[in-house]
């Protein structure tokens, strides 16, 4: 089944980060300050909430505003702790890092078992040169704000 | 012979154990309210007995228990247990037969680059957004998706010439994450010979009798992502995931029905071996599931279509 939103009544206030990169800002814009970038599964406390936003308490105290789309009624599916090992280009551990290594994780192209199927397969260099050429497409966190920003969807719609 | 592991040892003794247990129970005839102790001290004394044979059968590598409990290791190790790494591989793999079979990206940097904005948007806030997910645009005209494990996409350019919205687009692109999410084309090999004691893929999995298991396991999935499709339920699974993540991203969800209302109208004159029309259940049975659930989002018109900006980079 899949998560679903809520709209937190006094019974019900307890909500997880859903998302990647998710911001609590100062208030309910995506406009203003962010206080900080809560981490996948965190589990908050929902205060209040107007219009798409819920006023949230993180567990260490901390106050403010997220977009309802980065909060759901589960936790995420989380990966395992270190497997994301040697494959997250840039990240260390299990590759879930900071907010700003979030969006622009990649592959470092193809796997060495990749290549030995492609070798057993006899696959032509350029499928191969394809695919290693895609793995390596990266989005920044920035790049991706803009995107969301010029099209005015979720956080950026008002 | 692979010795058991640790977990696997675990998870089958607790179910023998309830068996065991519950075994007497079934084969004796008892008085219904007869609770005695010494009755239970003889329960206690058989599944003892039993638990110790049982133990001796599972070192015994040719023994049917033994059999039983590989078996069950084997589904377990193919789908929620697999590591990233492993699942990386099988999905960079059946991706260079993706490009066999549909055709290179196309040369477009700027349609690449939109389609990766657009799929990062739905991946972060789908329901597995701890991977990197990749999109790419394939030079095919049929009307075709579909997503290798771990996270590569494939939308043909076919299918983006039938689209008319960024909204649309999300919840094609989100339905595919959703896929990989779900694990479905995984859990459609989970009964893969390759996965008999094998735990992750390595090096020296892919070589002799392993490498050609693994090589005809992933023919099998061609088969099952490039023609046969996945299983109706996935495939009515993945549109619900799809709806919810748009939605969660502030796209409007009403574009997986768009989408596919619209390839309705096309599917009469469109080719469709190799396409959605036969991978995919038949297309009013999706759309009248999707129209089901649009009363979980009861602001949806109010969401974003992006019409222009979808024209503006695309056409």
């Amino acid at each position: 089944m899949d998560r679903a939103f809520v709209h937190p009544g006094p019974w019900e206030n307890t909500l997880w980060v859903s998302s990647e990169g998710a911001k609590l800002k100062s208030d309910n814009t995506a406009m203003s300050d962010t206080v900080k970038t809560l981490p996948l599964g965190m589990e908050v406390s929902v205060l209040r909430s107007r219009d798409r936003w819920h006023y949230i308490r993180t567990p260490a105290g901390e106050e403010g505003w997220m977009y309802r789309g980065r909060l759901s009624d589960t936790p995420p599916e989380m990966e395992a702790e270190g497997q994301g090992e040697d494959l997250f280009a840039g990240l260390g551990g299990n590759g879930i890092g900071s907010d700003e290594a979030s969006t622009s994780r990649s592959i470092r192209g193809l796997s060495k078992e990749t290549e030995t199927y492609a070798d057993h397969q006899n696959t032509p260099a350029k499928y191969r040169q394809a695919l290693d050429q895609v793995l390596t497409m990266t989005i920044s966190d920035k790049e991706l704000q803009k995107f969301l920003k010029s099209g005015r969807i979720g956080e950026y719609a008002n | 012979m692979k010795p058991m592991n640790h977990r696997s040892l675990i998870l089958f003794l607790c179910l023998w154990g309830m068996f065991t247990l519950l075994q007497p129970a079934r084969a004796e005839t008892r008085p219904p309210f007869d609770h005695g102790m010494s009755h239970k001290d003889d329960l206690s004394d058989s599944a003892g007995i039993r638990m110790a044979g049982l133990l001796d059968k599972l070192l015994d590598p040719e023994s049917k228990e033994r059999k039983i409990l590989e078996g069950a290791t084997t589904v377990l190790s193919a789908t929620g247990d697999m590591d990233y790494k492993s699942e990386r591989t099988i999905g960079e793999s059946l991706a260079l037969e993706g490009f066999r079979r549909y055709g290179l990206p196309v040369e477009n940097p700027e349609l690449q680059r939109y389609i990766n904005l657009v799929g990062h948007a739905v991946a972060r806030n789908s329901q597995r957004p701890g991977i990197p997910y990749v999109f790419v645009v394939v030079d095919s005209p049929l009307q075709n998706a579909f997503s290798c494990p771990g996270g590569i996409i494939f939308v043909s350019k076919g299918l983006i010439d039938t689209i008319q919205n960024e909204s649309q687009l999300a919840c094609v692109l989100a339905h595919e994450v959703g896929h990989v999410g779900h694990k479905h084309a995984l859990k459609s090999i989970q009964r893969a010979k390759f996965f008999k004691g094998v735990g992750k893929i390595t090096a020296a999995t892919m070589e002799g009798e392993k490498g050609e298991q693994f090589e005809s396991m992933i023919g099998d999935l061609q088969n099952v992502l490039f023609d046969k499709g996945l299983d109706q339920n996935m495939e009515f699974e993945a549109d619900q995931t799809a709806m919810e993540t748009a939605y969660r991203t502030g796209y409007d969800p009403q574009g997986m029905i768009q989408v596919l209302e619209r390839l309705r109208e096309i599917e009469s004159k469109a080719k469709k071996k190799g396409s959605w029309f036969s991978t995919h259940p038949p297309l009013t049975d999706r759309i009248q599931k999707c129209r089901k659930s649009l009363n979980r989002y009861p602001d949806a018109d109010e969401l974003s279509q992006g019409k222009n900006r979808f024209q503006a980079r695309v056409r």
